[in-house]
């Protein structure tokens, strides 16, 4: 094609498809999903990075320092929040598809969990859920059994909560932020911007609050 | 050795309950369209590899959320094309091009003329496309370089057919002015 204007639309599309042709990834691209780290951009001394980034990095850890502060100061705070146990339900339901489709018409919050969670698993049996206001926010608080212990599971607006990771997966177990006080534990996190958290009574694991929603993947839960 | 080929569905399900080899296997599925995308879109392999990783990662951490709704890979590709989206234009480098020329410089072959007007030409594609706006861009990349429908475009973009084929439109009046440009240009030189 030696003049773009004086040929018909195929010919282009036909010169656009063969120039534009599929290409074959990269070998390394593999390397780079599993292990995440941007390769330093070419062409730029790496001091011209250097002293913009050692003053990031030291603005970074002064933020994180005292955000790690203010959490620790705060991490029993939600306890106290929390809404106490209670058979005094807007919605009683032993039916999470029930009580999810009707927090969403009361509240407009999806309680958004993954498939195949739990509530038909044996140990976890649901009682109901109640409108509140969590930290601020409207929430639903979601109460259910896990064998012995006690659960409540609050659900809630992005500004609600206690910790901002947005990991989803098994990295989220990792990365959750959990509170001890008496038998009461407490889990923390956000996900597709809204805010869940846990309080869960049970003597023994932390763990077991969570088989409502990973009934069928305990292995990854990590933090008790 | 028996190689059992698993179905889209399944792997993606497989994918959902967090089997690390099924995450290999998609991406190993995939990368080549979503990389095609990212540069095409880009014109940078740099960038690419940066949209690659970002839209895999991403991949990997919403695909809890894939309901199934619509065709996987048009999920896939809704999820390139917002990363594609979210690179800054200004970021785009025009060095590449200029290095796929000297490559084929170095091309130790006999008829490196022919690839040196090839890369030329493909880099002058390149550079002009890379000009159009995002939204241009994108659909004549998913165009021409998925060889996806108006149909399917449509629905990655969420927008109308009718909307595409403008854009389309557009973008093509916009190549060829500039591609003719190029050229005139090249023959004054000559």
């Amino acid at each position: 094609m030696n003049d773009g204007s004086a040929h018909p639309d195929h010919v282009l599309e036909r010169e656009l498809s063969r120039q534009l042709a599929p290409v074959a990834a990269p070998e390394d691209l593999w390397t780079r999903i599993h292990e995440p780290r941007r390769p330093a951009t070419r062409g730029i001394p790496i001091a011209w990075i250097a002293l913009p980034a050692t003053v990031v990095v030291l603005v970074a850890f002064a933020g994180l320092y005292r955000n790690a502060y203010w959490k620790a100061n705060r991490a029993h705070e939600p306890l106290a929040e929390l809404p106490p146990a209670s058979r005094d339900f807007d919605f009683r339901s032993s039916d999470f598809g029930a009580i999810r489709k009707w927090v969403k018409a009361e509240s407009n919050i999806d309680i958004d969990l993954p498939d195949g969670s739990a509530t038909s698993a044996s140990p976890v049996l649901l009682l109901g859920v109640r409108l509140i206001r969590f930290r601020g926010s409207p929430a639903a608080a979601i109460e259910y059994h896990v064998g012995e212990g006690a659960a409540t599971l609050v659900v809630s607006g992005k500004q609600a909560g206690l910790s901002g990771n947005t990991e989803v997966g098994k990295h989220l177990f990792s990365a959750m932020k959990s509170a001890g006080k008496d038998h009461q534990q407490l889990l923390s996190w956000n996900m597709r911007n809204q805010n869940y958290t846990i309080a869960y009574s049970g003597a023994k694991d932390l763990g077991g609050a969570c088989l409502l929603c990973h009934a069928n993947t305990r292995s990854l839960i990590t933090a008790n | 050795m028996v190689v059992v080929e698993q179905t889209e569905r399944e792997l993606v399900e497989a994918c959902r309950h967090g089997e690390p080899d099924a995450f290999r296997a998609l991406f190993e599925r995939y990368k080549d369209k979503v990389y095609s995308v990212a540069l095409r879109y880009s014109g940078d392999p740099a960038i690419a590899q940066d949209i690659s990783q970002d839209t895999f990662l991403k991949l990997f951490s919403v695909i809890g959320s894939f309901r199934g709704e619509s065709g996987f890979e048009s999920w896939l590709y809704r999820l390139v094309v917002n990363c594609c989206f979210d690179q800054k234009r200004g970021a785009r480098r025009l060095m590449p091009l200029l290095d796929e020329f000297l490559g084929a410089l170095r091309t130790p072959e006999r008829n490196v003329l022919d690839k040196v007007l090839q890369s030329e030409r493909s880099a002058q594609v390149g550079s002009v496309v890379a000009s159009l706006p995002p939204e241009q861009r994108i659909v004549i990349v998913l165009r021409y370089t998925q060889g996806l429908s108006y149909e399917e475009i449509a629905g990655i973009l969420g927008c109308s057919t009718g909307t595409i084929g403008s854009r389309l439109n557009r973008a093509h009046r916009v190549i060829a002015r500039r591609l003719a440009h190029v050229a005139g240009a090249g023959r004054r030189k000559a």
